[in-house]
């Protein structure tokens, strides 16, 4: 669209003396080009505890570590995993995102979360599965109220568990860096620490481990109570992204403080399961 | 032994005041009301409370009983239901007829009841500009007191911004309309802005179906989930679905949502609140308690956390004894100190007294020898004087 307004002579002239250039982009040439899928995740766990597992190619970041699950449960191998790109290079700042390397014609491509399950069905087929792999429609639909209790107060309960970062860290460390806050997570959000009444602003969350712990048992005890002996939950033949949650929300309370990973080592078929699913998961991924 | 000192205490339950012929404005003390009454009808009774801020854990309801203060509904049912498990309370246990995989099964219902359909009830008593201007906003400020009805509408509203941009649900035109010279707020009618609005209406649209689907899929025609008696679950979807179609909302997309397309959970709704209300011993409503100035101190100042030490857990306990015994080692070093130095000062005050009195008798015994040689002087030179003078 053409400008309404002309500039005037003397400053065109003037204007011509420092003309635009557009340089062509710079080829950037890797020197070590991709050579299979790499997925971009949260760093593991340095020090590896129990020596027999190899512990260090999971995230302990629990986004990352349930996109690690759902690609290795789908029966994808040979994915390779880094750990050294900061959230803030990743799709919208956050990990994890999947790096494919060139193929035929195809680009290498970078995908974010919500674009994996399409790359995992090109690579395994599937996906015209209406029933997302759950044996019948209701067993679909349960699987939506077990996801929310995961997320919700489990996922409140592992974040509060944590360990109060110095100040200093929580100063340099960005937003998109972290995970979700407490005022998502829960429904209803938690009140301010200064309380509603008071005339200064709003400040802090109200909210301890001590004040979710009732109902961070009922759901641990809940969760060991639906899936009992069977195999996957839900009782479904093969694994489904109810799976990869659990299985990253019980891997991170596994390694969580006491009072979290308690009532989850409490719970023998809990353990037992996730051992399996664990050795399952590590078994399709290498580190570059 | 009186009777009186072996009945135990009434259950006092403090909730946000009633509206629209409903127990509360919160779906969350509407559980807890409904909840309370099908379990310990004629035990308990309702105070209407404007300040959160008294609860421990900052939000409503609470329950006292005794000495006992329960935050939260969950922790409500679960005090409630171990009340039942005392023969003498007289208590009932909702899902006693529960087997344990339903029970399971409940509370993972529960969660999704709490997390979607109360999205749904934030989206529409906060999103949505019209409905918190016109409705919520000033119902709040028509319950609170001057000056907190001028914040604290606000201030919840913001609360359940982040958990409603997260779902998706926090409208992107809501914003603080503007206002004229006279203070009056002005609607400026933007196509942009009603395009996005019909967009977005669309999305919550679609994502209010899906949730309420799942809900009529799981009720499937029967009167209650589990069975012809409510449990915990009929329960909490009812106080959540009551507070979409009772409040007169300006934008009434919920309601109609649910009313054209799931009437079955309208049904369902209404059969809990007709169970509810048949109870025959009503609960008694104490009202709205006046604030007092302190309510303007924030919370950890006027209300500090009394957390009872049987509630917590054993680290905090030691850190608690740590930090009052590092208190306690501070004030008694600095006490210890200034003991000392006071010793030292009062020894020094003492021992300078006599100097200060021999010193000052020495000075005198030289203002004497210094008078009584100038005395002498002086008699010499008068000696003097008056020899020469001869």
């Amino acid at each position: 669209m053409a400008s309404v307004f002309s500039l005037p002579e003397p400053l065109q002239r003037f204007l011509s003396k420092f003309p635009l250039h557009t340089y062509p982009p710079v080829p950037v040439i890797s020197k070590r080009p991709l050579q299979k899928p790499t997925l971009w995740i949260a760093p593991p766990r340095t020090t590896a505890i129990d020596q027999t597992s190899n512990s260090d190619i999971l995230s302990t970041d629990v986004e990352c570590l349930k996109w690690q699950a759902y690609i290795a449960l789908r029966g994808v191998t040979n994915i390779a995993v880094r750990w050294d790109i900061s959230p803030e290079g990743g799709i919208d700042g956050r990990l994890p995102c999947l790096h494919t390397p060139a193929f035929g014609d195809a680009s290498s491509e970078l995908l974010a979360p919500r674009s994996i399950p399409g790359w995992v069905d090109g690579q395994v087929g599937g996906g015209n599965d209406s029933l997302n792999g759950y044996s019948d429609e209701m067993l679909k639909d349960e699987s939506h109220a077990w996801v929310s209790l995961l997320e919700g107060v489990v996922h409140a309960a592992l974040n509060l568990s944590e360990p109060p970062q110095p100040a200093l860290s929580q100063l340099l460390r960005t937003t998109t860096a972290g995970g979700r806050a407490l005022e998502a997570i829960l429904s209803p959000p938690p009140a301010p620490l200064t309380g509603l009444s008071s005339v200064l602003p709003s400040y802090g969350t109200n909210i301890t481990l001590s004040s979710i712990q009732g109902q961070y048992t009922d759901a641990i005890a809940s969760l060991s109570e639906r899936l009992g002996t069977d195999k996957w939950f839900l009782g479904s033949e093969n694994p489904t992204a109810l799976d990869a949650l659990a299985f990253a929300y019980l891997h991170c309370l596994l390694y969580s403080m006491d009072s979290t990973r308690i009532e989850v080592t409490r719970r023998v078929n809990l353990v037992t399961w996730e051992c399996r699913v664990r050795t399952q998961v590590e078994a399709a991924f290498t580190r570059t | 032994m009186s009777n009186a000192a072996t009945q135990p205490a009434l259950c006092t339950l403090h909730i946000w005041p009633n509206r629209w012929n409903l127990p509360s404005i919160d779906p969350t003390c509407i559980a807890a009301v409904f909840y309370l009454q099908l379990t310990i009808p004629g035990k308990f009774e309702v105070v209407e409370c404007t300040n959160p801020d008294v609860s421990p854990s900052g939000k409503l309801p609470f329950l006292t009983h005794g000495h006992a203060t329960v935050t939260s509904v969950p922790a409500i049912i679960s005090f409630v239901s171990s009340l039942a498990k005392s023969t003498s309370s007289g208590a009932r246990d909702l899902d006693a007829s529960l087997s344990l995989p339903q029970r399971a099964k409940r509370t993972a219902w529960c969660s999704h009841v709490e997390a979607n359909i109360g999205d749904l009830v934030a989206y529409s008593f906060y999103s949505l500009d019209d409905n918190f201007w016109k409705l919520t906003n000033p119902t709040m400020a028509s319950m609170l007191p001057i000056p907190q009805r001028y914040y604290v509408p606000g201030r919840i509203r913001e609360m359940y911004r982040p958990r409603l941009e997260a779902a998706g649900l926090w409208t992107q035109a809501t914003s603080e309309p503007e206002k004229d010279s006279f203070g009056k707020r002005q609607k400026k009618d933007d196509p942009k802005d009603e395009y996005a609005r019909a967009f977005e209406r669309d999305k919550v649209s679609a994502q209010a179906k899906a949730s309420f689907a799942l809900y009529a899929k799981l009720l499937d025609g029967r009167k209650f989930f589990f069975g012809v008696r409510p449990t915990t679950l009929d329960v909490h979807l009812a106080s959540y679905i009551l507070l979409l179609l009772d409040p007169p909302f300006p934008d009434q997309l919920m309601r109609s949502i649910l009313e054209e397309s799931y009437p079955k959970l309208v049904e369902h709704a209404r059969n809990v609140q007709t169970e509810v209300s048949q109870i025959p011993r009503p609960y008694h409503v104490a009202p709205a308690q006046k604030q007092s100035l302190l309510s303007l101190i924030p919370r950890p100042l006027s209300n500090p956390s009394k957390t009872k030490e049987s509630q917590m857990d054993e680290a905090d306990l030691r850190f608690r004894r740590m930090r009052w015994m590092w208190f306690a080692l501070a004030f008694g070093g600095v006490a210890s100190y200034v003991a000392q130095l006071w010793i030292r000062v009062t020894v020094v005050r003492a021992n300078r007294r006599p100097r200060h009195v021999q010193k000052r008798g020495a000075d005198q015994e030289h203002k004497g020898e210094v008078t009584g040689s100038k005395e002498g002087e002086d008699d010499d030179d008068d000696d003097d004087g008056l020899a020469g003078n001869e």
